[in-house]
């Protein structure tokens, strides 16, 4: 039996298109891309960007204006043929959070990836703008798709984007680190797309409301929620499956980093907790939830000391950022089956807290990380000495967004944790709420090991090249998000409860 | 033995063997092949879901063939990303392995 | 009143930010000393005992009392003078502008702490208050600076910890009525958890002010840091932790379990600060141990308060601080002195007795203002004990500076930096007396009075002389002792530990690993839910 809710909710709502063109439009810029090329990228990648945050911002601004979802039924077909577009409370959150920071990404490559007039065109910027537009067209997808196969093109579409900034600086690191994250990717949608097979065997539909609405803890069902899960944690490098992700991210060009890390490996994350909280939640078994937050608690640990003892700076980010999606996992234990209380809602609330000041924080590590190899030539953490007379704006950058990744307040990490330890220590997870606290202390370390080295003497006169202004102020407005976010009260964020799936 | 029966369990052979040549043969062209074939498993098994679903008159439910056409181009798409990628390292490093040095900092 | 602590607050910040910019980052070295000034227009309050809170920003809230304006009040000027001297010392200077950064970051965390109204806003003032303390300390960049400055920050990062914990566990007791300090410990007492909050708050500012067996990076950083930043942290910042407990503690309810153990934690400490401060040849260890010692008799004084549930005991404390705040930071600025001439050893040494609480001294009426809350008996008869220790290891102290080994690394700081710190404690001392106890300051005159300062001082001179006279001389121990000891250790196990853990990720990334892993989990997976899902 369908519920009335689930009937009601597959009309589009007014404003619905917004959504079609959140996906379409950074595709059709694509195909201008190609068809005009390299001369032209820069200009189609930036119009198509600017347009995406407006329309991010018109879909935040209707979903909280009315605080109801916003839907679309693409071709007037209804599920369970069809596919409806929704964005509730978080996938409006997000379609914004990876606007503004895909804003960013392109505007501190904007001059790394120019065409210079007479010259011929150079491939590789126009791979590197094709590939970011085509990172937000499926991040959109992911965010705002309700069809678990549409979904799964969504994924592999972003990871297929991915890979080439991943690869595009060349030389065999690089492309190992690609070819590695490529394989375990694809290993990790081959278990989804199967886990899918099994729920439309079960269920006869791919739309999540209609499976919602008939969910069976059945042997298929489990099943197929074990693969689909799996194979997202792949996807997401969540402890021990994170094997791809430090030489990637690390390999990839600061800019390219910079949105891997803050936006692309929350695809799947979304997509996770999308499965989790709204398609099968009543099949949250504690015993499963905490085997999540078991690997989560590995992640917080073992990442960030791992991040402690890397010798250069871009894989220690990397490590960070191993070491924060840990946090992002404690969610599935702590918001427990009835939802619908306090606790819960704080928990729900620190979780996507996280994502957001993550992504904000990381990309701003990223950008400085970026500048920093730029001005030194380097990265190795132990001769940053001397970069605070230097370029004070980096380390400042770095520092702020390293008072996020602490927790420290005023940031959106401090009000993250705080919400998360608030649940956990309700609801009497001690253990987790202790790797919570001790994750805090490990990224104190690996934050203040490196700021230490940047404010110390300089250790040897070294060539140092100049880095404009314009790109330090971008990864700087960047991280500062990640801090202002901290000036919010600690509630529990209605906004983020707007239209999620009974 | 139904035909359900067996088209399951050469799918599910097909995809044990997959995962089996995934994590032991260290090559990545063993690795991409392994893939393929864990693909061609799931593959199978769509033709199974959408044979059992079937109303009655047709050879089958079209949407899960649909869904097969579109995982096929996927799973080639992957290959030849990855193909390419191989042949980029191999050009570059004169061999093509995974393995990356894993000293201790 | 808004507009002076927020500009308390964001002044340093502000000034910290400057020096981004090359031409007037300059300038901000030499204006060290203007950067506490907004701190010094809240010093009246001191004289009140009213309360009152403000809404910063947001949920940010400031809370002005009388216990906060008299830490206030006493850091800001040591801030002040602190500040003066130091900029003398930056003068053209290597480094001039990061070590004012650090400087900065610390100064707005530790008066910013005095006044936070709301757990949020106490935390991240805390933090600011202790962890840019690392770069003041491992400034100088030798070996042994660089690793006195990882030990407090590693005490710091911890102590962070445990109180977030705290923090936490009180707003979730609240129920989500707010964040503010009174809220969260209005709802304390009768909370279940108020045991483990207690031990987290204790150990957790425990960490800041030395209290034993808490105390190992102490004796370590204020002798590896320059004098300037020993001085400041050794009177002001460490007081963040103070405010902490006296914030934090549920003095108007009765505990007496737990207030007598802070009790006897607190005068443990300060008997083995001052039996261990003997033991040190280097002033600036005996200096910090007698930090550990004072700051004991604080937390003892509040564990008393705490037994009995004197909700006043905060502002006593406060008060009794207000000396330890100018007169240590006074007396390690007066290290820069190569040899001090007689007339002002002597006046060190009225100061530094004051400590110990010697009759019309600045520290004799924080001794007697304690003395109700402290109690008499037994309890009272061992701080009178602790003020014996305090005598010997002051004089201990004074006769080590008087032999100034000649090779001592001198820092050129005016002169006038630590008489100045020592004549504004005694004169806040004498001022403040009537305001704080209600009593005229002319009690602290009475002959009884005088002889109950008197004796234990007396009696720790006598014992001073009489270990000098038998010639006999105590085992040295490093700066930090068990402390030390256990720093050592951690020294060499963490990395041990972290070793482990990056080679047990080197193994976890591996191919092999991480794909048979996945399908482990995969199984284990679809297993449990098969077993436990309901049928």
């Amino acid at each position: 039996m369908i519920p009335l809710q689930a009937i009601a909710e597959t009309g589009t709502t007014p404003g619905g298109a917004l959504l079609v063109l959140g996906i379409v439009m950074p595709a059709v810029a694509l195909v201008a891309l190609i068809g005009l090329g390299g001369r032209a990228a820069r200009m189609i990648v930036a119009a198509a960007l600017l347009f995406q945050l407006y329309v991010a911002v018109r879909v935040a601004l209707l979903v909280a204006g009315s605080a109801t979802p916003l839907a679309y039924v693409v071709g007037g077909f209804q599920p369970p043929l069809g596919i409806t577009l929704r964005a509730d409370g978080v996938s409006a959150l997000m379609m914004v959070v990876s606007a503004v920071i895909f804003l960013g990404a392109a505007s501190f490559a904007w001059k790394d990836f120019a065409q210079a007039r007479g010259q011929p065109e150079a491939r590789l910027s126009l791979i590197f703008w094709s590939a970011l537009l085509a990172m937000a067209s499926a991040l959109n997808l992911l965010f705002t798709s309700t069809d678990l196969f549409n979904l799964y093109v969504g994924l592999e579409l972003l990871t297929f984007a991915a890979i080439p900034v991943v690869a595009i600086k060349g030389g065999a690191e690089t492309l190992r680190a690609a070819l590695r994250y490529l394989l375990f990717a694809v290993f990790g949608s081959m278990l989804y797309l199967f886990g899918i097979v099994l729920i439309y065997g079960a269920y006869g539909t791919l739309a999540i409301s209609a499976i919602a609405a008939q969910v069976q803890p059945n042997a298929a069902t489990l099943a197929a929620a074990g693969f689909v899960t799996v194979g997202l944690l792949a996807k997401t490098a969540l402890f021990p499956f994170h094997l791809w992700l430090p030489p990637a991210h690390a390999g990839a060009p600061a800019a390219g980093s910079a949105v891997l890390s803050a936006l692309v490996v929350k695809g799947s994350l979304f997509l996770l907790m999308r499965l989790w909280f709204d398609t099968f939640p009543s099949l949250r078994e504690p015993a499963d939830m905490q085997l999540l937050a078991f690997l989560g608690a590995l992640a917080v640990i073992i990442g960030s000391v791992t991040a402690l003892r890397q010798p250069r700076l871009k894989l220690l980010v990397a490590y960070s950022t191993v070491a924060q999606i840990g946090y992002m996992f404690f969610v599935f234990t702590l918001v427990p089956k009835t939802a619908g209380d306090i606790v819960a809602s704080a928990a729900w609330t620190g979780a996507w807290l996280q994502v957001v000041a993550h992504a904000f924080a990381k990309a701003g590590m990223f950008l400085a990380a970026g500048l920093v190899a730029e001005v030194l030539g380097h990265d190795r953490i132990r001769d940053l000495g001397g970069l605070s007379a230097r370029a004070p704006l980096v380390v400042l950058t770095f520092a702020i967004s390293g008072l996020s990744l602490m927790g420290l307040p005023p940031s959106g990490g401090f009000s993250a944790k705080f919400m998360l330890l608030a649940a956990a220590l309700a609801e009497g997870h001690w253990v987790w709420a202790t790797v919570i606290i001790a994750g805090g202390v490990l990224a104190g370390a690996y934050v203040f090991a490196v700021l230490a080295r940047m404010m110390a003497a300089p250790t040897k006169a070294a060539e140092l090249a100049s880095i404009g202004r314009t790109r330090q102020l971008i990864a700087l407005g960047l991280a500062s998000v990640s801090v202002l976010m901290g000036l919010m009260p600690l509630h529990p964020i209605a906004f983020f409860e707007i239209g999620r799936f009974p | 033995m139904s035909a359900v029966l067996l088209f399951w369990l050469a799918g599910s052979g097909l995809i044990g063997l997959a995962v089996y040549g995934l994590i032991v043969n260290p090559h990545p062209l063993c690795k991409l092949l392994a893939l393929n074939l864990l693909g061609s498993g799931v593959f199978l098994l769509f033709g199974v879901i959408a044979r059992r679903g079937a109303a009655a008159g047709l050879g089958g439910d079209p949407v899960p063939q649909a869904l097969v056409i579109t995982g096929i181009v996927v799973a080639f798409s992957a290959t030849a990303i990855a193909v390419a990628l191989l042949l980029a390292l191999h050009a570059e490093a004169g061999e093509a392995s995974l393995d990356q040095e894993d000293e201790e900092p | 009143m808004i507009v002076t602590i927020m500009a308390m607050i964001l002044l340093p910040l502000a000034m910290a930010l400057l020096l981004l910019s090359a031409p007037l980052g300059r300038l901000v070295p030499r204006l060290l000393g203007v950067a506490p000034a907004p701190a010094l227009l809240l010093l009246p309050i001191a004289w009140e005992g009213s309360v009152s809170s403000y809404t910063l920003l947001g949920s940010w809230t400031a809370i002005v009392d009388q216990a906060g304006a008299l830490l206030l009040a006493a850091s800001g000027l040591l801030w002040m003078i602190g500040g003066f001297a130091a900029s003398q010392w930056l003068k053209g200077r290597e480094g001039a502008g990061r070590f004012s950064l650090w400087w900065l970051l610390t100064l707005s965390g530790s008066l910013g702490v005095f006044v936070a109204g709301d757990v949020v806003s106490f935390y991240a003032l805390y933090a600011l208050a202790s962890l840019p303390a690392y770069g003041l300390i491992a400034f100088g960049g030798g070996e042994e600076a660089q690793r006195a400055g990882r030990a407090t920050l590693a005490a710091a990062l911890i102590g962070e910890a445990l109180i977030l914990a705290a923090f936490v566990l009180l707003t979730v007791e609240a129920q989500g009525q707010g964040l503010a300090i009174a809220t969260v410990m209005h709802a304390l007492p009768a909370s279940p958890e108020a045991g483990l909050v207690i031990t987290l708050v204790v150990v957790g500012f425990g960490l800041k002010i030395g209290l034993f067996p808490l105390h190992g990076w102490m004796p370590m950083s204020y002798a590896a840091g320059p004098l300037a930043a020993a001085a400041v942290l050794s009177g002001a910042t460490s007081k963040a932790g103070l405010i902490g407990l006296i914030r934090f503690l549920p003095l108007d309810a009765p505990m007496p379990v737990a207030g007598g153990m802070i009790l006897a934690a607190g005068l443990f400490s300060a008997f083995y600060g001052a039996v261990l401060g003997l033991t040190q040849n280097n002033p600036r260890s005996v200096l910090a141990y007698s930090s550990i010692s004072q700051l004991g008799q604080m937390a003892a004084v509040l564990g008393a308060g705490l037994a009995a549930g004197v909700p006043g005991a905060g502002s006593i404390v406060a008060f009794y601080a207000v000396y330890h705040v100018l007169t240590k930071g006074g007396l390690f600025l007066m290290l820069a002195a190569a040899r001090p001439p007689l007339w002002q050893l002597l006046l060190a040494g009225v100061l530094a007795l004051g400590f110990a609480g010697l009759p019309l001294s600045g520290g004799a009426l924080g001794k007697l203002a304690f003395k109700d809350v402290a109690g008499s008996g037994v309890t009272g008869l061992l701080f009178a004990l602790a003020a014996t220790g305090s005598t010997v290891l002051m004089l201990h102290f004074l006769r080590l500076v008087k032999a100034a080994p000649a090779a001592a690394k001198q820092e050129p700081l005016p002169g006038w930096a630590w008489i100045a710190a020592g004549l504004a404690a005694t004169l806040l001392m004498w001022s403040l007396f009537g305001a704080v106890t209600g009593v005229a300051a002319g009690y602290a005159l009475k002959p009884g009075v005088l002889f109950e300062l008197g004796w234990p001082v007396a009696a720790g001179a006598a014992i001073a002389w009489a270990l000098a006279a038998a010639g006999t001389q105590l085992p040295r121990i490093e700066p930090g002792d068990v402390g030390a000891r256990a720093i050592a250790i951690a020294e060499r196990e963490a990395p041990r530990l972290a070793r482990l853990a990056t080679r047990f990720e080197i193994r976890a990334h591996q191919w092999q690993v991480s794909t048979l892993t996945l399908a482990v989990v995969l199984i284990l997976w679809v297993v449990l839910q098969g077993w436990l899902a309901p049928h």
